[in-house]
C-alpha cells in the first residue's frame, strides 16, 4: 500500500519531491481532483475526520467573502477550510 | 461504578450533524434537564425515557464528537467520560447515531467506541432519504462486520423509533459483548498499551491506548499514573501523533469495503438545493449583504413581534395587583404584595416573549445550516482580531444572552481565540439591555418611522447594538495583543446540506432558554424587588413621618391638589429612606454625568441582572404593578432636577445612560459562567491552561 500520510520533514517526502506538487490550493475555481497524499501535522487527523482521505473527490467551488478560506465540495457534503490547512492536502489531475 | 438499582445509563453519541440531538429529544421531550455533572466541568442535557416494560432509563446528549482524537474541549470532555469507567456519567449503553448518507465518516466513532467495549447500539438515521430513492441496505454486511445490533431510523419522520426502544430494553438485559477489536495494535502501541492498562486498572487493551494518547489533560489520571504513562511513551517511541493518524487510516481502509457493499451512491436531491442556495448565501458579495438583512430582520422581529404579547402580559398584572387591593386589607402587607413581590413577577415574565423569539430565531438559523456558513464567511474577519470563524456563533448568540455565548465557544480549539472571544462576548448588547434601551431610546429619538418601514427608535436600537459590536471588536483586538496567542488554530468545518428545521429542536431551545431565564434571572430579580421595596418602604427612625409630614404642609401651603400632594409625599419618603439615603451617598460619583441619586441606585441594583434597571424605577417612582414603559418613561418625563428646574432625562443623561449599559461591567450570572470557563477570576494571560 501506498504511503498516504507523509510527514514533509522526512527524507521520504523529500526525495518523492512531495514539496513540488499541486495541493488543493492550487486548485482553480470549479476544478476537480483526487486526493493523494497528507502532509502530516497538527490537525492530520481532524482532516481525516471530516472525510478529507487519500482518493477522494474534492472540488474547490468558491472563496470566502473576505479571503482567508475557501468552500469545498466533496461527494455528499461540503467543507470549509483556510488555505493554509488546503496546503496540506496533494492531488492528482483526475 | 454505578450502584444496583440505579437507573441504567444510555448514552447518545454521534458525529456533529448526524441528528443525535433529534433524537435525544424524541425520546425525552421536555422532560430535560441541564445538570451539572460532579467531575465534569460542563452541563450536560440529560432526561429521563419510560421503555414500554416499565424500565426507567436516564437518557444523556453527548456533545457531538468526531473521533476519539478530540480538538476541541467539548470532544475532550466526551472523551474523558469514555476513558473514565468510575464517572457517573459512564455509560452502560451508547445509541450510536450516524447519518445514512455520511456512512463513511461516521462509521470512524462508531468502529472506535465499539473497540472501547462498552456495549453499543448503531442507529442509522435519516433512512427516509435512502427509502425515497427506492434503494434497499444491505445490512447484514454491516452487522457482519461490526458485531452490533444496526437498526435504521428516522428520527425527522418518526420511522422505526419503537424498534430502537425494544432493542434498548434487549441490549441492557445481555451481558457486555467481548469482540475482538477491528483495530489491531502494533507492537509498540500494544507494549505501552498493555503496561498501561496494568498500572492504571483499565479493563480494556484499546482503551489503555488512548488513554496513553490523552495523559496529559486527562483529569482522573493520578500525577504518578501520568508520569509512569509518559515514561513508557518514552521508551518505547510512542508517537503519539503519527499513531494516532495511523490508526485513523487503518480503520478507514478496513470499513470503506463495507460501506460501499451496503448501498450504491445515493442521488441527494438537497445536495444540489444547498448548492444553489450557497452560491447567493456565501457569494463573495452578496453573502455579507444577506448576512446583515438576516440581522436587522431578527432585530426588528424582537421589537414588533413582541409588543403585543408584552402589552398584554403587562395589563394582566395590572389587572390583577387591582383586583388584590380590592381583597386585600389596606396597608403593609396589600403594599408588599402588589408593590414588591407582583412588580418583580411582572418584571420578569414580560421579556419572556422577546427572549423567547430571540432564540428561536437564532436555533432556526442554527439548525437550517446557515450558523457555519457565517463562520466561513466572517472567519478571516474575525482572525485580524484574534478571534476564529467559531466565535461569530458566540457573538451572534450574545445578542440573546451572553451565558450560552460564552458556553458556545468550547468549539474553538485555539485556547488564546477562545479566551479572547469569551472576554468580548458580553458587550454585545443581549436581550436583557433590550427594556433599558426601550426606556431610555424614548428620550433620545423621536418616535416616527421612514418610509414606513424602518421605525426610528428600531433604527436606534441597531445603532446601540453596532456601538457594542464594535466596543467588541476593539477590546478583542486589544486583547489579543496582550494575551499569549500559541497554539494550533484552524478553521475546517463542516457545511451540512440546508435543511428544514425540526420544529421539536427548536421548541426544545427555546423551551428550555425560557424555563431557565424564568427560573434563574427569576430568583434573582423577585429578591431585588422585595429587597428594594423594603429599602424604599423604611427608613432610619422616625424620618418617614418626618419628611411626609413636611411634605405635605408645604404643599397645602402652596394649595396644590390632592393628587399632587400625593406624588409630592411618595417622593420626600423615599427620599428619606434607607434606599434615598444609599443614593444619596452614591450620587457624587455619578453626578458629573448628569445622573441623580434615583439612576444611582438602579445602576447598583442591574448589576444582579440588566432589566432590573427597569424595575428599580418603576419601584422608586412608586408605580406599582402598572409599570409599562410608557408610564414609566412619562414619570420619568416629568421629574425636574431640583437645583435648576430642567427635567432630569434630557436627551444628552438618557444618552450617556444607554451608552453607560453599552460597555458597562455585565451582570453577575455573565461573571459566573465566565470564572467557570476560564477557571479564574483574573484574566488568564496564558491561555494555554484553559
Amino acid at each position: 500500500m501506498p504511503q498516504s500520510v507523509v510527514n514533509l520533514q522526512s527524507k521520504f517526502s523529500l526525495n518523492n519531491k512531495l514539496v513540488n506538487r499541486r495541493t488543493l490550493a492550487d486548485l482553480n475555481m470549479g476544478e476537480s481532483a483526487y486526493i493523494s497524499v497528507l502532509a502530516e501535522n497538527l490537525y492530520t487527523c481532524k482532516l481525516l475526520n471530516l472525510g478529507l482521505l487519500p482518493r477522494a473527490r474534492v472540488t474547490m467551488v468558491r472563496v470566502a467573502p473576505f479571503g482567508g478560506a475557501c468552500y469545498i465540495g466533496l461527494d455528499g457534503y461540503q467543507i470549509a477550510m483556510r488555505w493554509e490547512e488546503a496546503r496540506t492536502i496533494f492531488i492528482e489531475e483526475v | 461504578m454505578k450502584n444496583e438499582g440505579q437507573m441504567p445509563l444510555v448514552a447518545v453519541m454521534g458525529n456533529p450533524n448526524s441528528g443525535k440531538s433529534s433524537l435525544f429529544n424524541v425520546l425525552t421531550g421536555l422532560r430535560q434537564e441541564v445538570s451539572n455533572f460532579p467531575g465534569v466541568t460542563v452541563d450536560i442535557k440529560s432526561g429521563t425515557c419510560t421503555l414500554d416494560d416499565g424500565t426507567r432509563i436516564q437518557v444523556v446528549d453527548f456533545p457531538g464528537t468526531y473521533s476519539l482524537y478530540p480538538n476541541s474541549s467539548d470532544e475532550k470532555i466526551v472523551v474523558s467520560v469514555l476513558l473514565n469507567p468510575s464517572s457517573n456519567l459512564f455509560p452502560d449503553l451508547i445509541l450510536y447515531v450516524a447519518d445514512v448518507t455520511q456512512l463513511e465518516r461516521h462509521m470512524l466513532l462508531a468502529s472506535q467506541l465499539r473497540d472501547l467495549g462498552i456495549p453499543l447500539i448503531f442507529v442509522l438515521n435519516m433512512i427516509d432519504l435512502l427509502e425515497d430513492q427506492g434503494q434497499s441496505l444491505r445490512l447484514d454486511e454491516l452487522r457482519k462486520y461490526l458485531e452490533l445490533p444496526v437498526l435504521k431510523v428516522s428520527v425527522r419522520n418518526r420511522l422505526h423509533l419503537d424498534t430502537l426502544t425494544g432493542e434498548i430494553k434487549t441490549q441492557l438485559q445481555n451481558l457486555k459483548p467481548d469482540l475482538t477489536p477491528l483495530y489491531t495494535l502494533n507492537d509498540t502501541e500494544k507494549f505501552v498499551a498493555s503496561r498501561v492498562q496494568r498500572k492504571c486498572d483499565i479493563p480494556n487493551l484499546y482503551m489503555a491506548k488512548v488513554t496513553a494518547h490523552h495523559s496529559t489533560w486527562l483529569a482522573h489520571l493520578s500525577p504518578e499514573e501520568k508520569h509512569f504513562v509518559e515514561e513508557q511513551i518514552e521508551r518505547s517511541g510512542f508517537h503519539n501523533l503519527h499513531l494516532q493518524v495511523k490508526e485513523t487510516m487503518g480503520r478507514f481502509d478496513a470499513f470503506t469495503p463495507v460501506v460501499k457493499s451496503v448501498f450504491q451512491k445515493i442521488r441527494r436531491q438537497e445536495q444540489s438545493f444547498t448548492e444553489r442556495m450557497d452560491s447567493w448565501m456565501t457569494h463573495r458579495f452578496i453573502g455579507p449583504v444577506l448576512f446583515f438583512l438576516i440581522m436587522l430582520f431578527v432585530f426588528q422581529s424582537i421589537f414588533t413581534w413582541a409588543e403585543y404579547p408584552m402589552e398584554m402580559i403587562e395589563s394582566l398584572f395590572a389587572y390583577a395587583g387591582e383586583k388584590l387591593f380590592m381583597i386585600l386589607p389596606k396597608g403593609l402587607f396589600a403594599d408588599l404584595i402588589v408593590n414588591g413581590l407582583l412588580a418583580g413577577l411582572a418584571g420578569v415574565v414580560v421579556f419572556v416573549p422577546q427572549i423567547a423569539i430571540l432564540f428561536f430565531l437564532i436555533s432556526l438559523l442554527e439548525e437550517s445550516g446557515y450558523m457555519s456558513r457565517v463562520v466561513f464567511m466572517f472567519d478571516n474577519v474575525l482572525r485580524r482580531f484574534g478571534m476564529n470563524g467559531r466565535s461569530m456563533v458566540a457573538l451572534i448568540s450574545s445578542g440573546a444572552c451572553a451565558i450560552p455565548a460564552i458556553m458556545s465557544t468550547r468549539t474553538i480549539t485555539h485556547p488564546g481565540e477562545r479566551l479572547v472571544t469569551i472576554l468580548v462576548s458580553p458587550l454585545i448588547s443581549c436581550s436583557a439591555r433590550l427594556p433599558v434601551y426601550a426606556v431610555l431610546v424614548g428620550f433620545v429619538v423621536p418616535e416616527g418611522s421612514w418610509i414606513g418601514i424602518f421605525d426610528y427608535r428600531g433604527i436606534a436600537m441597531m445603532v446601540l447594538y453596532l456601538l457594542g459590536i464594535t466596543g467588541a471588536l476593539a477590546a478583542a483586538w486589544v486583547s489579543s495583543k496582550l494575551i499569549k496567542m500559541e497554539g494550533a488554530s484552524f478553521l475546517m468545518i463542516e457545511l451540512p446540506n440546508y435543511q428544514a428545521p425540526i420544529w421539536k429542536n427548536v421548541i426544545v431551545v427555546v423551551w428550555e432558554k425560557v424555563t431557565s431565564f424564568i427560573v434563574n434571572a427569576g430568583k434573582i430579580i423577585i429578591v431585588i424587588s422585595l429587597a428594594l421595596w423594603f429599602l424604599a418602604s423604611f427608613g432610619p427612625a422616625n424620618d418617614l413621618q418626618e419628611a411626609e409630614h413636611i411634605a405635605r404642609s408645604i404643599s397645602v401651603e402652596k394649595n396644590m391638589t390632592e393628587d399632587e400632594i400625593s406624588h409630592q409625599v411618595a417622593s420626600a419618603r423615599i427620599e428619606a429612606s434607607y434606599i434615598g439615603r444609599m443614593g444619596k451617598w452614591f450620587e457624587p460619583a455619578i453626578a458629573p454625568l448628569g445622573f441623580d441619586w434615583k439612576i444611582g441606585i438602579a445602576i447598583l441594583t442591574s448589576f444582579a441582572a440588566r432589566e432590573v434597571f427597569v424595575g428599580t424605577m418603576s419601584t422608586i417612582y412608586s408605580l406599582g404593578s402598572d409599570s409599562d414603559e410608557k408610564t414609566l418613561r412619562q414619570k420619568m418625563a416629568a421629574e425636574l432636577n431640583p437645583d435648576n428646574g430642567q427635567p432630569v432625562y434630557q436627551a444628552n443623561t438618557a444618552a450617556s445612560l444607554l451608552v453607560f449599559y453599552v460597555f458597562a461591567m455585565q451582570c453577575m450570572s455573565t461573571l459566573a459562567v465566565t470564572r467557570k470557563e476560564t477557571g479564574s477570576c483574573r484574566v488568564p494571560w496564558r491561555a494555554d491552561r484553559l
